[in-house]
């Protein structure tokens, strides 16, 4: 018994941790919760080449930053992203239009598994969601739009202070977390926090250093 | 594989360091040589310009470059991305920003940079042809063309290319062609030469 307790105690947070999908539920006495404007996200919404100074960090503490260039049409979901070195070496430049086309790849990115992973990411935080939200309610005490693709999930979150938070479950386990902060102008995020969630867990930090609208 | 292409990467930034430490200049080997064994300081504003398919206007980066012989190096970027590179004595480190923070880039990947300061040293002393990723050959107009002698390296970077300037002792750019579509140039401004640079430069961010 005493044992069970150990053990229970020692994993209760390993629970909470991958507590999974939070309830949605409605805001009291407000219908206004079903109005799905209200949990719009900073994505794109016409094709932008986009400049953006990347820092990452993984488990263990390392770290580095690097330059990515992304042109992206959310009309069609292609995507071009090139991935460079502050020093200006390109180690990564691919194309996604349904299928991966890796154009250079130096080291690790010469790995389809991990380009594709990079340009999963990088959807994620540009591409809004498809379709219209499943659910639309209150989860952790915000207002909640919820987008649902297979057994996919994902949450849209504004908050009061103008960032939105926007968190993907893959079957009941939390994937991946993005903030959008300073929202600009343009409607386009001036910064964005990634965080992967996993057994290999890292987060990046994108700055807007350019933004260009494509013709 | 993976090692392989980080050493190529580590030949890569060697070279291209060593390209804006090469400030003696000539018409021959011999007097690029002569030149490169008689400077102790090097200090420099650089502008880097991106150029690639991507891009609509090139990409713009600016900052400043330290050297002391015969090992300390100081490699700062001001924009669009803060970064420092330092190297002094058996020390490497390189700061990033991260958000509003300053913090120490990956350990693991600085350790491959002593190999660009072995090489540094050993080009210092002029032996810069004998460079064992590149072969060099001094062109007419003032200018060095470096190519890549195995394919490994080829494949990421296809030449080098540097402009010595009119001012005896002075790089004018360097151009690193990637592929036909992309190339990174890298100018310089107010060098100064042979002038006594604090040693906090190269430990202190």
């Amino acid at each position: 018994m005493g044992c069970n307790r150990a053990l229970a105690c020692l994993l209760l947070p390993l629970f909470v941790a991958c507590s999974g999908i939070p309830q949605l539920r409605p805001a009291p006495g407000d219908d206004s919760s079903a109005h799905p404007e209200q949990c719009s996200a900073p994505f794109l919404e016409k094709g932008w080449r986009l400049v953006h100074s990347i820092s990452g960090s993984f488990p263990g503490g390392g770290g580095t930053t690097m330059i990515g260039v992304t042109e992206a049409l959310p009309s069609s979901g292609r995507l071009r992203c090139v991935l460079m070195s502050v020093e200006g070496l390109v180690l990564c430049d691919a194309t996604y239009d349904g299928k991966l086309v890796i154009l250079r790849g130096i080291g690790p990115f010469s790995n389809p598994d991990m380009v594709m992973g990079m340009v999963r990411d990088i959807r994620f935080m540009l591409f809004a969601p498809a379709g219209v939200p499943a659910e639309i309610g209150l989860a952790r005490g915000r207002q909640t739009c919820r987008y649902r693709s297979g057994g996919d999930v994902t949450d849209i979150s504004p908050a009061p202070d103008g960032t939105v938070d926007v968190v993907s479950y893959s079957g009941e386990r939390k994937s991946r977390t993005a903030r959008f902060v300073r929202i600009r102008g343009d409607g386009l995020p001036g910064g964005i926090e990634l965080e992967a969630h996993g057994a290999i867990g890292y987060s990046l930090l994108l700055d807007l250093i350019e933004a260009e609208p494509l013709r | 594989m993976k090692h392989q292409h980080t050493n190529a990467l580590m030949r890569i930034m060697a070279t291209i360091l060593l390209s804006l430490l090469l400030i003696g200049w000539g018409d021959s080997w011999d007097a690029i040589k002569k030149g490169a064994g008689n400077i102790s300081s090097v200090e420099a504003g650089f502008t880097q310009i991106k150029q690639m398919e991507i891009l609509a206007k090139p990409l713009v980066s600016k900052g400043k470059l330290y050297y002391q012989a015969p090992g300390s190096l100081r490699w700062e970027y001001s924009s669009p991305v803060w970064s420092v590179l330092l190297v002094h004595g058996s020390s490497i480190s390189r700061y990033v920003k991260r958000g509003d923070a300053v913090v120490q880039d990956s350990a693991a990947r600085l350790q491959s940079m002593r190999v660009v300061i072995q090489e540094i040293a050993l080009w210092m002393k002029g032996n810069f042809d004998t460079n064992p990723a590149f072969r060099a050959e001094l062109k007419a107009g003032r200018t060095i063309l470096l190519t890549p002698k195995e394919k490994g390296m080829s494949d990421i970077i296809t030449k080098i290319e540097l402009k010595l300037s009119d001012r005896p002792g002075v790089i004018r750019s360097v151009t690193i062609y990637e592929s036909e579509k992309s190339r990174t140039v890298i100018s310089f401004s107010d060098v100064k030469l042979n002038e006594k640079i604090p040693e906090a430069v190269f430990r202190k961010m």
